[in-house]
């Protein structure tokens, strides 16, 4: 209990005094930026598997470029694109449904990862933990700045094709008529999603990035109802996982990406939970609860 | 090297250039050997082309991480004799080097005839204190030349667990209760450590997946890399070799004058190293490294390790902020010189580590793989001499 005993110390001390920690918390707050606008709309489009399986798509990319010896970002990049590129492939020449498509490139690309790593000879081949956790005590100066990069990429990409979004996500018929081109939105809207991605992955790697891009967006929907609002909340849900997750990482020594990731989590059942309860009472008050559910 | 070389491919001797042996022997057996470092060590011991030595991991490949292919299991199963450094060092391979002694392929671990040290972290990390006091009594029984002073200085061990591998060290036998006993430290120190770490309600899951991660990794305690120290390498040859005559059915009159031709170069190389070390003073022998792979160098050198920054020996395990500020104020605090990446692991978390104490130097050194050609680290001698060098000239 000493997070309330002694607040200080708790939650403050460990920034002021420890640069890992420092750094640490740009990483993890530019990680945040960027996945919880593009994230919102992973979410309200009902995308989650799609993100999902980007995020471990950009590993074979990734696995390649350390090779070669090419940026892995390009890398990384190259992956993403291939992956959306061949899901639409296959909807397009089949009848499968949209999530098998992505459930057989998602299981290929992962397993095309493990197979190019294991035939390398070369360093890093039991490193596959690196890539899949990432590494946010050991974010640098360009890694950072890479990140900023992305959050201003998809910041502006999100405000630039608000409209577009927005329409595309609740009456793709519509958006058709009004002429807002939603295959040309849908396909920013992945290129958007891979840059966060790629962006996150130094700091909290591909397996864990997942956790930001979704909870947090996740969370907000069961919170507040307008698109901006979800945003803005999932940015602020995001920032206060990132924060307590630090530092409960910092203060009994778990993993600190890990941590983050878990406490993304479970803000999302608290406030689920909390929402359950609050919906029970207004109820038990004979207040009918159609007004307030969905979203 | 005749290291990775082809198999069965009948007379071809490759590498080794003696004419002499007949190469009218198309059945040289092939022996399997998990990582570089023991091959190299094995084919030494099987000089001169006795035996078609192959290795499992790369040279380059994590032995922690490897997986081993379909191919590499059917290799295993037809060869004469497997060899694997043991202490769940290969855990990837675990399951295979099992399901291969099953088969019936004799299977030889390095770390069967040691007594293991634990880990030094858990429950030792900090006790900065230097042990003294009982440090005659091993010097004395460790009958050999010279260089065993620094050998005590600047343990991390408890006195108990010293006193224990000093012993077993001359003995060369392990008796089942030793080992049992210091598992057992090994299972108190643990605890001690869940302790520590649970009165804290809020995020208890997590902390217990942690656990789980760890014990996955390292279930049967004591520390792997045995091969940082020579002197235990020597310990297992005459092991080696009578598997090597006894099971192989190589010649042991052949054998054995390969092996004491090696234990020879070994000795001499244990030496080179002690005489190394000595340039540095004692209050320079501290070690942070990346993950704790230098303890049974820092055991036979006198060197303390005084921290990693992969906090547990677990693979999964990952550095985090309060560890390394720690880490970082006790560099400062000790005036350390310079800390020790590893060739096979990112360098990222070595070098924020560095650049937030600023005043000291990131040095690479060879653990778990012999380096490439070239490196200066492509046998086992020349990667102890490597690393020796890179280490003291780094501290010094």
């Amino acid at each position: 209990m000493e997070f309330l005993t002694d607040p200080v110390a708790w939650w403050i001390d460990p920034f002021t005094s420890n640069v890992f920690m420092q750094r640490a918390l740009y990483a993890g707050l530019l990680v945040v930026l960027t996945t919880s606008v593009v994230g919102t709309w992973v979410v309200l489009r009902g995308m989650s598997f799609l993100g999902d399986a980007l995020a471990h798509g950009v590993l074979p990319g990734i696995a390649l470029a350390f090779i070669i010896g090419v940026d892995t970002t390009i890398g990384a990049f190259v992956a993403a694109i291939a992956m959306v590129w061949g899901i639409n492939l296959i909807r397009s020449h089949s009848v499968l449904p949209e999530d098998t498509s992505i459930g057989v490139l998602f299981v290929g690309f992962l397993a095309l990862a493990v197979a190019i790593m294991s035939s390398s000879s070369g360093a890093y081949t039991g490193d596959l933990n690196r890539f899949l956790f990432g590494s946010i005590t050991g974010v640098d100066a360009g890694d950072l700045r890479r990140q900023v990069v992305a959050a201003v990429i998809s910041l502006s990409g999100v405000a630039i094709f608000y409209r577009a979004f927005l329409v595309m996500t609740f009456d793709h018929a519509q958006a058709q008529v009004l002429g807002l081109r939603p295959r040309l939105a849908h396909g920013v809207l992945l290129v958007l999603l891979a840059i966060s991605i790629i962006a996150s992955f130094e700091a909290v790697g591909n397996l864990l990035v997942f956790a930001f891009l979704i909870a947090p967006p996740a969370t907000a929907v069961l919170l507040v109802r307008r698109v901006p609002r979800i945003m803005a909340a999932a940015a602020i849900v995001g920032i206060v996982s990132t924060v307590v997750g630090l530092l409960v990482s910092y203060h009994h020594r778990t993993a600190a990406g890990a941590t983050m990731a878990l406490a993304t989590v479970v803000v999302f059942l608290v406030v689920l939970t909390a929402k359950a309860i609050l919906l029970a009472i207004g109820s038990r008050r004979g207040h009918t609860h159609a007004a307030v559910t969905g979203i | 090297m005749a290291l990775g070389a082809s198999a069965c491919s009948g007379g071809t001797d490759d590498g080794t250039d003696d004419e002499s042996a007949p190469p009218a022997a198309p059945a040289v057996p092939t022996i399997l050997v998990t990582t570089g470092i023991w091959a190299d060590i094995v084919s030494n011991v099987a000089c001169d082309g006795l035996a078609d030595i192959e290795t499992i991991i790369p040279v380059g490949g994590d032995p922690h991480g490897f997986e081993p292919s379909l191919q590499d299991r059917a290799r295993m199963e037809n060869a004469a004799l497997v060899v694997a450094n043991g202490l769940e060092l290969e855990e990837g391979l675990e399951d295979t080097l099992e399901a291969v002694a099953e088969s019936g392929t004799p299977v030889f671990e390095f770390a069967d005839g040691m007594e293991p040290i634990p880990f030094a972290f858990e429950g030792a990390h900090h006790g900065e204190g230097e042990d003294d006091g009982h440090d005659d009594e091993e010097e004395d029984s460790d009958g050999d030349e010279g260089h065993d002073e620094e050998q005590d200085e600047g343990d991390v061990e408890g006195e108990e667990e010293e006193g224990h591998h000093g012993e077993d060290e001359e003995e060369e036998e392990v008796d089942a209760e030793e080992g049992e006993e210091e598992e057992g430290h090994h299972d108190e120190d643990e605890e001690e450590e869940e302790e520590e770490e649970g009165h804290d309600e809020d995020e208890g899951e997590e902390e217990e997946d942690d656990h789980g991660e760890d014990e996955g990794g390292h279930g049967s305690g004591g520390d792997p890399h045995i091969w940082f120290d020579p002197q235990r390498v020597s310990g297992a040859l005459p092991g080696l070799a009578g598997v090597l005559t006894d099971e192989v059915g190589l010649d042991a009159a052949a054998i054995d004058a390969c092996l004491s031709g090696y234990l020879a170069e070994l000795e001499a190389v244990d030496a080179e190293v002690a005489a190394k070390v000595e340039q540095l003073p004692a209050a320079s022998r501290k070690l942070v490294t990346n993950h704790e792979a230098l303890g049974y160098f820092a055991d036979r050198y006198g060197f303390e390790v005084i921290g990693t920054v992969i906090p547990t020996p677990a693979s999964m395990a990952q550095a985090n902020p309060a560890g390394l500020e720690e880490l970082a104020e006790i560099i400062e605090h000790e005036g350390i010189k310079a800390i020790f990446a590893e060739t096979l692991h990112s360098v990222d978390d070595v070098e924020a580590l560095a650049a937030r104490v600023g005043d000291v130097d990131v040095i690479t050194l060879y653990t778990g793989s012999l380096g490439p050609p070239g490196s200066g680290a492509e046998t086992y001698v020349d990667f102890m001499r490597t690393n020796a060098e890179l280490i003291v000239d780094a501290l010094g």
